[in-house]
């Protein structure tokens, strides 16, 4: 009896695990993808020539580009899409037509995507040039705080006068998508610092090809920091009152401060160092009064943990997209999720780093590419309102190039100059 | 001379392996106990993974109890090892879990211990044999240098199997069942920050979407077996058995709520006949193994949580072998002169394809073996024996396809490097010499103490280079 | 007349008194062979006159004869009987001892056993341990019901939880006890040999770390006995009460834990264990002097274990040793036994950041506690003549030399501003601006010294007898370390309320406390009753006036019942059925560091003038304030509980119910005061500071004190269930589980600072809220063991496959509104707040706002582990054991309220073992 029992037993054993669950595999057939565009109301459609649409897989990381629209055949997975046509304008002048979508799903037989164009129109103001927001190392390796800094620079062929002109830092994270109400990323940017140049108009004036630099603490941070530099002839420091005994922030009474309008932090303000926001200027029409009072923005949207949704609130400021001077994503690339501007302010991203807490990101900045030199030697950077095309990432800081000053926790110096970190200046 | 040195036991080890019928593996009872240090130095590195240089040592005590009606056997064994040299992976047992490894592009050593224990009983009444034994391998290894993984591996091995004696032969069925876990973590200790970690999949390939996205993995995996064994009862004449394995092995990523990444699908047939007599046997040994990899596509995430899109059948790797064996001995165990040679001839058919076939490894070569064992013994106290063995693998015809890179990606540059030198090895002509040399000295009536060294040297005539292989090994027989 | 002739006249007066009346009293004692401990509830049956009794507490029975000579049996389950015959009844008292039957068959006992006592003991002996493998006490807790395997966690202190759940987070995940729940983990005490191992002394801490720093997770002050420094390899037995302790133990909340150390002749002993985290080595000897029957036990054990295999630099090492002399001396009036013993353990934290790794960051903790101990005693034990039975006198000295060191390279992200003087009042600071090099050291020397007098009497009677006690016990707990020491310039970190401080100034803290109990037996028709009902009285003589608890006795009853019914053999095995109920109070005096905390120090900028080229300047205004509590109370438990034990031919069933309500747990909470101060213009002058523009501030700062905060209430039910071993395959299951229900709860309200800024001023500098703990949580879990522990004596092999389930763990966060129930403002008042309040301009941010999802229950489902444990004998002298922890899990993945699916993972925790027995 035993013996049958424990042939019975083996066979059990064999039966049971026999049947291994089999996974739907989803064969390797390209899928039709049909594209509707929608053209800003100006354009007539007739007129839009050379098309052209190219898909980049976010699981593999291919490119792959096609100008015939009509039928378009991808493989199922994830996909951003940017499209590009040239167009001439009722008023005879040629033009340039961009579209993107970011996170487009193509999975089943056939996959539907509606894209708006719009028209890309240069700046007359001033860009930024430059964010350095990584920060230094203390030649123990921990992080230094305190020497970030933003320049801005006149491209135009005229004076530009800072006064008046706001830097902000947007409120959401270009690595977290939530979707939230109301939304208005295609209308406004929701921003938590406002910090704007004073000034009666004339004060601050740039002339073409100048550099305005605005710096976190505007002081020799040498001696703070052996690795740091100097940023005591910065133009201008963001400071804020604060009455803790651990965190205070320095004012450097020989830099002039931004007049601060709001800012999300009770201590003192920094640049998000792993690099996660969009920075921007913009030039605010009404004064600060009515603009804290009547642009607040107060949205809902749903934190979804193991722990169970929790509908969330969070109040923040807009500015409209009318006001925004220029604005450039930053974000990593393992974690990028989405723009948080509208595409025709800015449809790309750079970075410093690959990964969260890259440790390669430290002594790094994004610097605009330059386009081209002008005979007079005055430099014309590139602004396609497309960061990804306009920056070069992961670049040695301008001024510690200018300053020869350490470009890693151990030490070592800078030796280029660099004009936009790629392209040496003779 | 312990039965396990005798050749003939070698042709029949698949039938033998079915718990029921181990118990004629050995006629004797004997329990060892032994220390043994291994050292393995391959500058060729031919697996980037598992790196240039081992080094081991092995404290392990078996015994083989036979009773008036059972057999029982129980094995435990402790290793404490040191791997150098380990290149693009983070995983143990990456012979296991290939091709989804977790790699980085820093490398270095890995420190592990290892701990083995099992046994089985198997009982014979009249004409049913039946039995049954478990074996438990726990694993773990890490570095000790940034980016430092540790993992831990868990493995399982239960088999049954039962037999009914007809005429003079036992024929039975055999069941094995494997579960196999591998939790990797992988910690940053450098306050500066981490390095990325990419995902492999197949081929000097990597996931880009989630490189660097998630450190930390596991693996777990259900893998099953039925045989049917023929033994002779005898222990001359015909054995053969016929057995058949499926499983699957997932990988999921712990820091995106242990997102399933890939799986893979493994499904083998193989065949082992022979025909065995006192001083002669022939053996056939036939496999086809087929394992396939299955990547799943994710959209857009909401929070954590990643809707799945597609599944694609992105990887293959087929092999087909087939070996033909001769042995012929003179003298038993417990003779005081045993000698026995073997020759064999093998064909192995092995092609990897990725993304069907624009990158494609395939390489068919011929093995030729030849073996010879001799063992003396003067006196009843000392027993020298020896042993040579010479193999020449020689490829018909190789072929490796690496299309669809793109070069601005560093990692996927150096991966493909890294198949290129291993293609360049294996896909040559090489030869390998084995020597060993075992003491035996019989204290008391019981107790044996044995001493064995053995050198192993394998020369790849691509670029010359040579690989070494030495252990020695002390133990207590009684 | 010599000792031998009163001797001889008084037996003889005995004798001759008991022919008068023709009844002949026979008493003895029944012990288990096994131990040598007495054994109650042994049946002792005259067998020609069918008269029986039941032993009592302390083995003893009586039992009166109608003629000689008589045969007597004593049985009693898993045991051998014994039959003897009594001839006469001059001999003294007749002892018999039982072998466990389990000892005939080879049998092992390797699982706790439910001894259906009077105070809930659960009794482990040495098998039980080596089968376990051990690598610390809080190994062994797996047994008791209720708890599950836990890997062994060297990187913090562990602290034992009874009857708990222990700290559980949202996302139902368990974590080591939060500080504010850790007075059941203090109020266990550990009794090792009959003397107290008190904790009260220890104050190895850094007053307000952040919790991320390494010494944080170390900090075992004020959380009882850090279970990682017991070695297990000499103890003989543990016994866990949990139920409702004798009036002996006191100065406790949950529990007791007894350990007793082997005594006697023993072979040598060397154990070497091995698994992922730490290699462990032991070795012990016990041997006779000359042919007496006075002992000598020596034992030594080293264990150095990495928190994480990669990390070199962060490791806990243990050293113990141990020498113990047990002297025992007859003499005609009872029996002296002196025992004495001398005990060294040291156990070294250490962890340090990798040089090499961060480019010279120096960042060491290094935390060495080297205690010695000696322990002394005696215990007489009366001959049968005199009513007094026993008297236990033990005392024990434990003096530590205890140093932390931190040596940290600190580097201000910011510039940081640090006082420079510990005295109060208007003074200057100074920047801290590069890296520095902080050296932190907090040297302690705690001195325990513990005295305890027992006494216990036995007045036999046929239906009832009294088993009375007394004694009284004596505590005192000192530091005389120098405290912490540290350069008020390079501080640990730039935000720091205190300042360096001795120990030695505090004054030693000494507890008092006598107990009274009575054990009445009543056997009436076959059911015997034993009452305990008992008086712990406790008080801090010493204690400054200015203290509640100065004068102040707190009593607590201790009552318990055992009911035996009468045995009878359903079936042909024998059925015996005890229940049990009782009810007690237990008290637990708070600690040093509870009763004399450090003061805390206030500083407020009242300048910052950073000028990089001239000379910069920083004013601070100090307040120090005294953080002691006067009113601190004792935390009070009241505990109830019942008990049922059923034994029926060999299997064992044990269910307990208990309930137990302490609402006066200690926790450190914060109070608000108003501060004022000046606030100069920090815009750059050459002027004096008096003649700097300036304005006075007021602003609310907190001061953390200890207090009476907490809720502990535990309620549950308990069972254990053995059986009696199946020859076939030599398997007994034993399965035993726990519905546990425990509530953690704030018992006072809470003042909590909102975070909210209104035009540039914090709304927490002029308003706090007085809020309900937001903390609260109620856990609840249940989870059974199923263990087979087959043993097969042929090949001396025992494998014990243990099938641990958790079926549920939920946890609920208790509401609460978020509105405060008063709040004090910037004039220190403090005011009710009212519905006006609530639309106030700047007061309505002191509402918070709370999801209600947060206070949904989350419930974390099955979760099933399969652990196999195997020990197998080589030879005589070698046996190899091997363990492997979730060699199989099952965790379905489940999906919460919120849609997400949780998918769950678990790793193997394996070892290996050798000890050689010579």
């Amino acid at each position: 009896m035993k013996k049958f029992f424990l042939l019975s037993l083996v066979g059990a054993l064999l039966c049971t695990t026999s049947c291994s669950d089999d996974d739907n595999i989803t064969p390797q057939e390209p899928v039709s993808v049909i594209i509707t565009l929608t053209h800003p109301e100006d354009i007539d459609p007739s007129s839009v020539t050379d098309e052209s649409v190219t898909f980049k897989n976010r699981t593999t990381g291919e490119e792959t580009s096609t100008s015939n629209i009509s039928e378009i055949k991808m493989l199922p997975g994830l996909y951003d899409v940017n499209y590009a046509a040239s167009v001439t304008l009722p008023s005879g002048a040629k033009g340039a037509l961009l579209g993107s979508k970011s996170g487009v799903t193509v999975s089943g037989t056939q996959c539907l995507l509606e894209l708006s164009t719009y028209q890309m129109i240069p700046t007359d103001d001033l860009i930024i040039a430059e964010i350095f927001f990584t920060g230094t190392q203390q030649p123990s390796g921990t992080q230094y705080r305190g020497d970030d800094y933003i320049k801005l620079y006149n491209n135009t062929d005229h004076i530009v006068y800072a006064d008046g002109l706001t830097l902000f830092e947007s409120k959401l994270n270009t690595t977290e998508r939530i979707d939230h109400n109301p939304n208005i990323i295609n209308t406004d940017v929701s921003v938590q610092v406002l910090y704007t140049v004073p000034g009666n108009g004339t004060e601050h004036p740039v002339n073409p090809g100048e550099y305005l630099l605005i710096a976190d603490t505007g002081i020799d941070h040498r001696d703070a920091n052996p690795n740091s530099f100097d940023l005591s002839h910065a133009d201008f420091e963001w400071y804020d009152q604060s009455s803790s005994a651990t965190n205070i922030d320095i004012d450097n009474p020989d830099v002039p401060n931004l007049d601060k309008w709001y800012s999300y932090t009770k201590s003192y303000y920094v640049l998000h160092n792993r690099g996660f926001k969009a920075y921007g200027i913009a030039r605010i029409p009404i004064d600060k009064d009515t603009y804290i009072n009547d642009y607040k923005y107060t949205y809902n949207y749903t934190l979804v943990t193991p722990a169970g949704e929790f509908p969330m609130s969070a109040d923040a400021y807009r500015i409209p997209n009318e006001w925004v001077v220029d604005v450039v994503n930053c974000s990593i690339e393992a974690k990028y999720a989405w723009n948080v501007t509208a595409p025709e302010l800015d449809c790309g991203w750079t970075y410093c780093g690959t990964i969260d807490q890259d440790k390669t990101r430290f002594f790094k900045s994004v610097r605009r590419k330059v386009q081209l030199i002008d005979p007079a030697g005055r430099v014309i950077l590139k602004d396609t309102n497309n960061s990804t095309e306009d920056f070069n990432p992961e670049c040695v800081p301008s001024e510690i190039e200018l300053q020869g000053t350490a470009i890693s926790a151990a030490g070592d110096k800078a030796t280029t100059i660099t004009y936009d970190g790629v392209t040496p200046r003779m | 001379m312990s039965a396990a040195d005798s050749c003939m036991w070698q042709l029949s080890s698949q039938p033998l392996s079915n718990p029921a019928m181990t118990q004629w593996q050995s006629p004797s009872s004997e329990s060892v106990v032994g220390v043994e240090y291994l050292h393995d130095k391959n500058d060729a590195r031919p697996i980037a993974a598992e790196g240039s240089e081992y080094s081991g040592w092995h404290g392990n005590a078996n015994t083989y109890i036979k009773l008036h009606d059972a057999t029982v056997w129980g094995n435990a064994c402790y290793t404490n090892y040191t791997r150098r040299g380990v290149l693009y992976n983070e995983t143990l047992h990456p012979q296991m879990v290939y091709p989804y490894l977790s790699a980085d592009t820093v490398g270095g050593s890995l420190y592990g211990e290892c701990y083995r224990f099992g046994g089985g009983y198997a009982s014979l009444i009249d004409k049913w044999a039946w039995g049954i034994s478990a074996d438990y391998v726990a694993e773990t290894g890490y570095r000790d240098i940034d980016p430092r993984p540790e993992s831990i591996t868990g493995n399982l091995h239960i088999k049954a199997g039962g037999a009914y004696k007809i005429r003079n032969y036992y024929i039975g069925i055999g069941g094995n069942y494997e579960h196999y876990t591998q939790s990797l973590d992988i910690d940053f200790k450098s306050e500066s920050g981490k390095e990325k970690i990419y995902q492999l999949t197949g081929l000097g390939s990597h996931y880009k979407r989630f490189s660097g996205a998630s450190e930390n993995s596991f693996y777990s995996g259900n893998l099953w077996s039925i045989s049917t064994d023929i033994y002779p009862h005898t222990g001359n004449g015909f054995s053969s058995s016929l057995s058949y394995q499926s499983g699957k092995i997932t990988k999921s990523l712990d820091d995106l709520n242990n997102l399933p990444l890939a799986s893979i699908n493994i499904s083998a047939i193989n065949l082992s006949t022979a025909w065995i007599n006192k001083c002669w046997g022939i053996g056939f040994y036939t496999a086809y193994s087929k394992r396939s990899g299955l990547e799943n596509l994710f959209g857009l995430p909401v929070g954590d949580n990643y809707p799945l899109i597609a599944t694609m059948e992105m990887y293959s790797h087929r092999n087909i072998s087939a070996r033909l064996t001769g042995i012929w001995q003179h003298g038993t165990c417990s003779s005081p002169f045993y000698i026995s040679t073997r020759f064999s001839a093998a064909y192995n058919d092995d092609r990897e394809e990725y993304d069907n076939a624009t990158r494609l490894r395939s390489i068919r070569k011929c093995d030729i073996n030849a073996n010879i064992f001799l063992s003396q013994a003067f006196n009843d106290k000392w027993r020298i024996s020896a042993c040579a063995d010479c193999t020449l693998s020689i490829p018909t015809s190789s072929s490796l396809i690496l299309s669809g890179r793109n070069d601005s990606d560093r990692v996927e540059r150096e991966l493909i490097e890294a198949e290129k030198h291993r293609f360049d090895l294996l896909g040559n002509k090489y030869y390998e010499w084995f020597f060993m040399l075992k003491l035996n000295r019989r204290l008391t009536q019981k107790l044996t103490a044995s001493i064995a060294a053995n050198f192993r040297q394998t020369v790849y005539s691509a670029n010359d280079i040579s690989a070494s292989k030495f252990g020695i090994f002390v133990s207590v027989i009684f | 007349m010599s000792l031998s002739h009163r001797f001889i006249l008084f037996s003889t007066l005995f004798t001759t008194l008991l022919q008068a009346n023709a009844v002949i009293k026979i008493n003895g004692v029944t012990t288990d062979a096994s131990t040598g401990e007495p054994m109650q509830y042994a049946s002792v049956k005259i067998i020609t006159e069918g008269k029986a009794t039941i032993t009592d507490g302390e083995g003893r029975w009586h039992l009166e004869a109608a003629s000689l000579p008589c045969r007597i049996s004593v049985t009693y389950i898993g045991y051998q009987s014994v039959d003897t015959a009594i001839t006469d009844n001059r001999a003294q008292q007749i002892s018999i001892a039982l072998k466990p039957t389990s000892l005939t068959t080879g049998d092992v006992v390797i699982t706790a056993q439910e001894k259906g006592g009077m105070h809930g003991e659960i009794k482990i002996d040495r098998n039980a341990m080596a089968h376990l493998q051990p690598t610390s006490f809080a190994d062994l807790l797996e047994l008791l019901p209720g708890n599950m395997a836990k890997d062994p966690e060297m990187g913090h202190a562990n602290s034992i939880t009874l009857r708990e759940t222990g700290t559980v987070t949202a996302l139902g995940a368990k974590t080591e006890l939060s500080d504010d729940y850790t007075t059941g983990a203090m109020g266990t005490a550990f009794i090792v040999d009959g003397a107290l191992l008190s904790t009260d002394s220890d104050m190895q801490s850094i007053t307000g770390i952040n919790s991320s720093d390494a010494s944080a997770k170390r900090n075992s002050v004020n959380k009882g006995i850090d279970m990682r420094s017991i070695s297990t390899d000499n103890i003989e037995s543990v016994e866990v009460q949990r139920g409702i302790p004798s009036a002996e133990y006191g100065n406790i909340t949950s529990g007791i834990v007894k350990i007793n150390r082997r005594k006697g002749s023993t072979p040598f002993t060397a154990r070497f264990k091995a698994d992922r985290f730490s290699k462990l080595f032991s070795a012990g000897k016990g041997f006779n002097i000359g042919q007496s029957d006075k002992m000598i036990n020596i034992d030594a054990g080293y264990l150095d274990s990495k928190i994480d295999p990669r990390d070199s630099h962060e490791n806990f090492q243990r050293v113990n040793a141990s020498i113990r002399a047990n002297l025992p001396l007859n003499c005609n009036y009872g029996l002296w036994k002196w025992h004495t013993s001398i005990d060294y353990n040291a156990t070294i934290d250490a962890a340090k950041a990798d040089p090499d790794l961060n480019e010279n960051k120096i960042d060491i903790f290094k935390s060495s506690k080297h205690n010695f101990g000696w322990q002394g005693g005696f215990n007489f034990i009366a001959g049968t003549q005199s009513w007094l039975r026993t008297l236990d006198f033990d005392a024990s000295i434990r003096y530590g030399l205890n140093r932390l060191e931190r040596h940290k390279l600190v580097a201000p992200a910011r510039a940081a501003a640090v006082p420079v003087t510990s005295e109060p009042g208007v003074h200057d600071g100074k920047y801290l601006m590069r890296e520095y090099i902080a050296d932190y050291i907090v040297d302690g020397k705690p001195l325990d010294i513990f005295m305890k007098l027992k006494s216990t009497a036995y007045f036999p009677g046929s239906v009832i007898s009294h088993s009375p006690m007394a004694g009284a016990e004596y505590t005192m707990a000192k530091n005389l370390g120098d405290g912490q020491i540290f350069e008020l310039l390079r501080p640990l970190s730039a935000s720091w309320p205190t300042r360096p401080r001795k120990y030695s100034d505090i004054p030693a803290m000494q507890l008092l406390s006598f107990f009274i109990q009575d054990n009445i037996t009543l056997t009436a028709g076959g059911h015997s009753f034993d009452f305990q009902a008992g008086i712990r009285g406790l008080m801090l003589p010493a204690i400054d006036k200015k203290y509640y608890l100065n004068g102040r006795l707190y009593l607590d009853p201790r009552l318990n019942l055992v009911w035996n019914l009468p045995v009878c053999n359903p079936g042909g095995k024998e059925l015996r059925i005890t229940l049990g109920a009782g009810y007690g109070m237990t008290t637990r005096m708070p600690s040093l560091d509870q009763l004399y905390p450090a003061d805390t120090y206030i500083d407020l900028i009242q300048l910052n003038r950073y000028a990089p080229s001239g000379e910069s300047r920083v004013n601070i205004r100090t307040f120090i304030e005294n953080s002691c509590n006067y009113d601190l109370r004792p935390a009070r438990n009241h505990k109830y509980e019942f008990r049922a034990a059923i034994n029926w031919g060999g299997n064992r069933l044990s269910v307990s119910y208990f309930n137990e309500q302490m609402s006066s747990a200690f926790r450190y909470e914060t109070s608000f005061a108003p501060y004022t101060f000046t606030r100069y213009d920090d815009s750059p002058s050459s002027l004096p500071l008096e003649s700097l523009p300036s304005r006075q501030i007021t602003i609310l700062e907190g001061v953390s004190r200890p207090t009476n905060g907490s809720n502990i209430k535990k309620s549950g039910v308990e069972f254990q269930f053995t059986t009696q071993r199946w020859k076939t395959i030599g398997t007994s299951v034993i399965i035993n589980g726990a519905w546990l229900h425990t509530e953690y709860s704030g018992s006072q309200g809470v003042w909590r600072k909102v975070n909210d800024v209104v035009n540039n001023i914090a709304v927490s500098d002029m308003y706090v809220g007085l809020y309900d703990d937001d903390n609260s949580r109620t856990n609840e879990q249940f989870n059974t063991n199923i263990t087979f522990d087959t043993q097969i004596p042929r090949f001396g092999l025992i494998v014990t496959t243990s099938l641990q389930c958790l079926w549920w763990l939920s946890t609920k966060r208790q509401y609460v509104s978020g509105i405060p129930t008063e709040y004090i403002d910037t004039s220190g008042t403090i005011s009710t707040f009212t519905s006006d309040d609530a639309i106030h301009p700047i007061k309505h941010f002191l509402i918070k706002h709370y999801n209600s999802e947060l206070f949904d229950t989350f419930t974390v489902p099955l979760s099933m582990y399969l652990n196999v444990k195997i020990t197998k004998k080589v030879g005589r002298w070698l046996s190899l054991s091997a363990f492997v922890n979730r060699l199989i899990d099952y965790q379905p993945d489940y999906s919460v309220n919120s849609g997400i699916t949780i998918r769950r993972t678990s790793t193997p925790y394996f070892g290996m073992e050798a000890t050689f027995t010579i």
